[in-house]
Parts: structure tokens; C-alpha cells; sequence
């Protein structure tokens, strides 16, 4: 193998290495700094609205594990006098998300889209999330209690 | 292996000194030649360049590595 | 061999073509393409050009299987489904095989570990000098040398059989993999698992070769396709005493699909390596273009049957994916429905329909055109027919055309009705919410779908004048006079027309 023929090698695997541990990296990295870059400063809670559970759950249902995850109703706790940003995505079927006693208006919860609402600081107390859209036979057990602590 | 199985050279259309493979496919002799890069030609004329499905035997021969292989059944003519 | 043989009967192997290529870019109706486009036959010879066109894609892959595994479970919104199945399965069965065969095996990730391994290296070719006294690492074939097991593939397993069967399974549970991200993740990752596990063991290309369900039909429609690769001059190579193009040489790999390139007929399992365009001492393989339906010749059943499946998928598919059947679609759908009767209904439909059904009247309409050829009149040509294997294998060959373009009608709803989905994912490919481009936000956006109807009536009737026109082409060569080749081919043209008019129904009511 002449110098060239070496330095061409040692470049392709250098590449295929640099591809493996890159394409990972860089995907999660941008991730976390998007959201952060978002959130500025607010407590980011992620909601994941399932129609076949009939819940809002803050378990991350991803691709690979939302067909078996059985996702259970859980009060949602949130600090309070924090600003809050609210993502939320729906994993089956159109949703709408709304906090009636904090005069937030129902939103659209789009499958694989996420939709983002900022809320101001909160006292404590415990108010009832509700979803406005009829997303199965669930749909009127849908709510989800947050917990401003 | 090297038992002659030809004793008629003209009847079997070969050349004396020269080494030939049977295709069971195409029924003739091949004829196989060293060549330079050190493998095996073997040049049937019924080779349509698919080894990769070929049932003809002589495949096997086309990467040289020849004397990696067993000899011919008994009774199949230009066997060495 | 009656003669001793030495070291010095033997010249050294040239580096450079010794033998000038010839100058001609037209000849016949073959156009040398890498004589027309210089830069192009400079880019294909270069060792890293290979890995350039392959690395691209192992990065989308990587992504894509990332996307699958931990973005959306929401088809649509996951990069996953959205790029393999509407728009790398619309270029690759409208564009890529009709015009340039299987150039998709050139840049495919699924054999690029188990290569590396095989080879151990990614760019340069390992060759020696067999008649060196010591040997080296590796197994020799021809003169390069390779790492692994390099056990030969089974003798009984030398054909399609295993991408018949593996498509085919793999077709009935599309409802699943089509548009759930995990379930595609599941299915691509285990064909890159089967793939490195297969080079470790096999020579070379066995799993392209005889496992990957994708290279199945990529071989049979690469027959009908514009582009090949075959020699310039066989006169070349007849005379060449290298045979770098099967044994490898110090500036390629022999052909890694077990293939003899200077012989090659047909398009069916060339995967545009180039290898051989790299390694030939003569510099005599190229890549021509040719008409369509070039190879008009199949070697064997399990092609044959290759077709059959096709064919039945195609018309399978547009039932269940664009009918207005929603049963069909429930039973398909067993992972939500649990339809399991409905399921097994479908699934036995599917495979009595390829691989019986289908097959069986093409069987009874091939006899029946023999039977029709036989009675010819006194004084004619009396040459018995063709062995029935032979004609209902030419006569398969023009479902190849058909079954081509029936795939094509089939697809081209698919990008016009989802096609606004490759621009949102664009943007977010995860589902997680990203903008990159600014497209993620676009609305589903079918793309003229009323044009539908007229886009796919022409490619039905051009697949349908293709198949009349190879199929009339294969019986004149068999029966030889018009009259008898006529009626010989008369029951299957109508079998042909039948299947237009059929999927015609489907599309246009």
C-alpha cells in the first residue's frame, strides 16, 4: 500500500468512525440545546397525549417503545413561581389541550407535531387539564392533574 | 488423478499436452490454462457470466484453485 | 498438465492497458457511456469513488434508524417512513431501475460492515502474487484476498428462491412497516445484521446475491432497464490472460457478485460495482446505454416466479393501499385490528395469488399457445414446438415490462398524495419538533392528485405495448414462422391485456 492509498484508507475509516459516534451525538446535543434555547429559563414539561390510554403522560413515548407502554394517569408536578413551557405531542390521534381554571384555551395537539404553550408563574394549588377534541373512547376520561408545588 | 481416461485424443478432440476440464452443462472439453496472474482460464463457450447461479462445475475454476478441488467422478471423460 | 511449468513462463502481470481501448462511443445500439462522459469514467475509476457514494447514504441510514428508534412513533412525521418508503421506493422504481439498473446496490449501506470486514479495508483492493512461495493472511480468491469464513453459498440455494419467499413474507405484513418507524427500523436493522453476518461467513456478495429481498426484484426489472455494464471488445477479452475482471487484480477486487463480467448477458445480478471498470488491464469494461428490454431472457423458475410476485403485488397493493376497501385494510392492519381470520384471509389470498393462481393460468395460457402452435398446415415447417419450459420462460420475460410499469402506477399516487410529507420531515425529521428548514410546518399538500388518472393510463398502455412487443419478439424466435408464432403467443397476450385492463379498472373505474 503506497502513502496515498494509506492516507485514503486511514480517511474513510476515520470518516465511517466519526459518522457513528457523530450522527448520534450531534442529533441529541442539537435536542437538548433547542430545547433549552425555548425554554429560556423556563421549566420545560413535556406531555405526550396518547387516545388509546386516554391519559397525558410525562413518560416519553418514543418510536421504538409507545405500542407497549401502558402509560398510567399521575398528577403532573410543577414548581411553582417558575415560568413553564408546556411541549406537547400526541403519539396516535388529534388532541386538544387546555387548562380551563388558568384561562389557557384549548390547543391543538397534532400527532408527531409539537405544540408549545408558555405559561407565567403560578401559586401553588392544583388545577385540571382537559382535552377538547373527542379522540377515542377514552377521550372523556382524558384529563390530568397539575400539581403547582 | 492421474490416471489417463483418454486414450484416443483425436476421438475426444483434445490436444496432447494440454489440461482440459468437462462441462457437464455444454457436454465438450475445456480447455484450462495457467495463466500469468497465476489462477486458472477456464473459457467454456457456454459461460454466460453468472457464476453466481451457474450449476456448470468449471465455476469453480474460473478463480484459479484448481488443485483445491477433488478430482471428477469416475466416468466422466477428460477427468484428471 | 504433461508440461513443467516455471516461474519465468510467466510475464509479469501489466499495470497499465497495454491494448489501446477502442474509440468508438456509438456502436450498434449500445452508447459507451464512460466514452461520452470523461469525467465520469475518471470518477468510477477512482478506489475511493465506491465509498464516496456509499458513505453518504450510511450516514442517512444511521439517522434514519435513530429516527425510527427513539423520533415519533407517528409515520408520517418520522424521517424513517417518510424517505424509505414514499420517496426512496418512488425514485428507486421509477427512476433508478428503468435507467440505470441496479445503481442503487452501488450505493447501499446494508453490505458496507460486513465488506469492510471481508476486505478489511474500505477504499484500496488487497491483491498478491499467487505464484509467491509464502502464503498470506486471508483466503485467496483469484488474486485478491479475503478475510472471514469465505465459505461458498450452498449449491441448492444458487438462486432467488430465498428473495422470492423473503419479499413475499416480508409484502404481507407491510401494513405494519410501512408506517410504523420501529417496525421499519426492525426490518432494515436485521437485513444490516443478516448482511454482516453473511460477508463473514460467504464470499463476497452472498447475501446481495441470494438473500436481500430488495436485490430479488431489483434483478428481474434491471433486465428491462437502459443502462449495463459488459465490455467493450469481447475480442479483448477473449485473448486476455488476466481475467483481472474475475480474479481481481492490484487495482480492484474481482467481481464481488460472483459474476464473470467479460461473459456477462444480462443485467440481473451486476450490481454497478465497477469494480470490474477499476480492475480491467485492458480498460475495457464500461457502462453502455441501451434500449429498453435489452435482456429478454430468464434462466429459471425462481425468476419466473420473481415476476409472478410482482405482478400480484402490484396488484395487490393498489387494492389495499388506494382502494376504497376499507375491510382489505383491516384485515392487512392486524397489529391494530386483530383481525387474525380476516389476516390469514388476506395472507393466503397474497400467496395463492403469486405464487399459484396467477403462475397457473400463465401455465394453462403458455399450453394452450403451444398446442395452438402444433397445428400447423401440410407442407408447412413440422419442427416440434419448444420444450414447454422454454416457452413458458419466454414468455414470461414480458411481465419484466409489466410488472415494471404497473409498480410505477402504483408509486406515482404515492409521491403525489404524501409527497409534502418529505418536506416537513425535511425539517423535522425526529417529529421532535425542529424547524431546520423551515418546511416543518407546511400543510399536507397532495400534489394535483385529479392528474392521477391520466399519469397512469400511459404507463400501464406503454408497459402493455412493451410486454406485446417482447413477448411477439420471443415467440417469432421460437416458433420461427409467423403463423405458429402468432397463435403461440396469442393466450398470453390476452393474459397480459387481461391484467392491464384489470389494474385500468382499479385506477380509472
Amino acid at each position: 500500500m503506497n502513502k496515498r492509498e494509506r492516507i485514503l484508507e486511514r480517511a474513510a475509516v476515520l470518516l465511517t468512525l466519526a459518522t457513528l459516534i457523530g450522527v448520534p451525538v450531534t442529533v441529541f446535543s442539537y435536542q437538548r440545546h433547542r430545547v433549552a434555547r425555548e425554554a429560556a429559563g423556563a421549566q420545560v414539561i413535556e406531555l405526550y397525549a396518547t387516545g388509546q390510554a386516554g391519559v397525558w403522560t410525562q413518560e416519553s413515548l418514543r418510536a421504538w417503545d409507545s405500542f407497549f407502554r401502558h402509560p398510567e394517569k399521575r398528577a403532573i408536578r410543577i414548581k411553582a413561581g417558575v415560568p413553564v413551557l408546556f411541549r406537547l405531542t400526541s403519539v396516535d390521534v388529534h388532541h386538544s389541550f387546555s387548562i380551563p381554571q388558568l384561562r389557557v384555551p384549548p390547543q391543538d395537539v397534532t400527532p408527531g407535531r409539537w405544540t408549545e404553550i408558555r405559561l407565567e408563574p403560578q401559586e401553588p394549588g392544583s388545577y385540571t387539564v382537559l382535552c377538547y377534541t373527542v379522540c377515542g373512547a377514552k377521550h372523556a376520561f382524558m384529563d390530568a392533574e397539575l400539581q403547582f408545588f | 488423478m492421474n490416471k489417463p481416461a483418454v486414450v484416443d485424443f483425436q476421438k475426444a478432440q483434445l490436444t496432447r499436452n494440454q489440461d482440459y476440464l468437462w462441462c457437464p452443462i455444454c457436454k465438450i472439453h475445456v480447455p484450462c490454462r495457467r495463466i500469468p496472474s497465476g489462477g486458472w482460464e477456464v473459457d467454456c463457450p457456454g459461460c454466460r457470466g453468472e457464476c453466481m447461479r451457474c450449476g456448470c462445475y468449471l465455476k469453480r475454476f474460473c478463480f484459479g484453485g484448481r488443485d483445491q478441488f477433488p478430482p471428477f467422478e469416475p466416468g466422466q471423460e477428460g477427468s484428471k | 498438465m504433461n508440461e513443467t511449468i516455471t516461474k519465468s513462463d510467466f510475464p509479469p502481470t501489466p499495470s497499465v492497458a497495454c491494448i489501446p481501448p477502442p474509440a468508438t462511443v456509438v456502436k450498434g445500439s449500445r452508447v459507451d457511456l464512460l466514452r461520452l462522459f470523461r469525467p465520469v469514467e475518471w470518477l468510477v475509476r477512482r478506489r475511493w469513488f465506491q465509498f464516496a457514494v456509499v458513505f453518504p447514504n450510511l450516514v442517512l441510514f444511521s439517522l434514519f434508524l435513530m429516527a425510527g428508534v427513539f423520533g415519533t412513533p407517528v409515520g408520517n412525521r418520522n424521517v424513517i417512513i417518510v424517505f424509505v418508503w414514499i420517496l426512496w421506493w418512488f425514485l428507486l422504481i421509477s427512476l433508478l431501475v428503468p435507467f440505470a439498473s441496479r445503481v442503487w446496490c452501488m450505493a447501499c449501506p446494508f453490505p458496507f460492515f460486513g465488506e469492510w470486514i471481508q476486505r478489511r479495508a474500505l477504499v484500496r483492493a488487497r491483491s498478491f502474487d499467487p505464484r509467491a512461495k509464502k502464503d498470506g493472511p486471508g483466503v485467496a480468491i483469484g488474486r485478491n484476498r479475503y478475510f472471514g469464513k469465505n465459505l461458498r453459498w450452498p449449491k441448492s440455494l444458487t438462486n432467488i428462491w430465498i428473495q422470492n419467499i423473503g419479499f413475499l413474507a416480508l409484502c404481507t405484513f407491510s401494513a405494519l412497516f410501512l408506517t410504523r418507524p420501529i417496525v421499519t427500523v426492525a426490518v432494515l436493522g436485521s437485513l444490516f445484521l443478516i448482511a454482516t453476518v453473511l460477508h463473514m461467513i460467504y464470499r463476497q456478495r452472498a447475501f446481495c446475491s441470494y438473500v436481500c429481498p430488495v436485490s430479488g426484484f431489483l434483478s428481474l426489472f434491471s433486465m428491462a432497464s437502459t443502462l449495463e455494464v459488459r465490455p467493450r471488445d469481447t475480442g479483448v477479452c477473449a485473448t486476455c490472460k488476466e481475467k483481472a475482471c474475475l480474479a481481481g487484480s492490484e487495482k480492484g477486487w474481482g467481481c464481488p457478485w460472483l459474476l464473470y463480467p467479460s461473459k456477462l448477458e444480462r443485467n440481473n445480478y451486476c450490481g454497478l460495482c465497477m469494480e470490474c471498470v477499476k480492475t480491467c488491464t485492458h480498460d475495457n469494461m464500461t457502462v453502455k446505454l441501451r434500449p429498453f428490454c435489452s435482456d429478454t431472457t430468464l434462466k429459471g423458475y425462481d425468476e419466473a416466479w420473481k415476476a409472478f410476485i410482482m405482478l400480484a403485488l402490484a396488484g395487490a397493493y393498489s387494492i389495499l393501499y388506494q382502494g376504497p376497501w376499507g375491510s382489505f385494510k383491516d384485515w392487512a392492519n392486524i397489529a391494530e385490528k386483530g383481525n387474525w381470520p380476516g389476516f390469514l384471509a388476506y395472507a393466503g389470498a397474497l400467496w395463492s395469488l403469486s405464487l399459484l393462481l396467477i403462475p397457473g393460468i400463465y401455465a394453462l395460457a403458455v399450453q394452450l399457445g403451444r398446442a395452438l402452435a402444433r397445428h400447423r398446415p401440410a407442407g408447412s415447417d413440422q419442427t416440434p414446438a419448444p420444450a414447454f419450459k422454454e416457452v413458458f420462460l419466454a414468455f414470461v420475460y414480458p411481465l419484466v415490462p409489466l410488472g415494471l410499469l404497473a409498480w410505477v402506477t402504483f408509486s406515482l399516487p404515492l409521491l403525489l398524495v404524501n409527497g409534502s410529507y418529505i418536506l416537513m420531515v425535511l425539517s423535522d425529521p425526529f417529529g421532535w419538533g425542529w424547524n431546520l428548514f423551515g418546511t416543518a410546518k407546511i400543510p399536507w399538500t397532495p400534489l394535483v392528485p385529479q392528474w392521477g388518472p391520466y399519469l397512469q393510463v400511459p404507463l400501464l398502455l406503454t408497459g402493455l405495448y412493451y410486454a406485446l412487443k417482447t413477448g411477439r419478439a420471443q415467440a417469432q424466435r421460437l416458433f420461427g414462422d409467423r403463423s405458429s408464432a402468432l397463435k403461440a403467443f396469442a393466450p398470453v397476450a390476452a393474459v397480459l391485456t387481461s391484467c392491464v385492463v384489470f389494474f385500468l379498472w382499479l385506477y380509472v373505474g
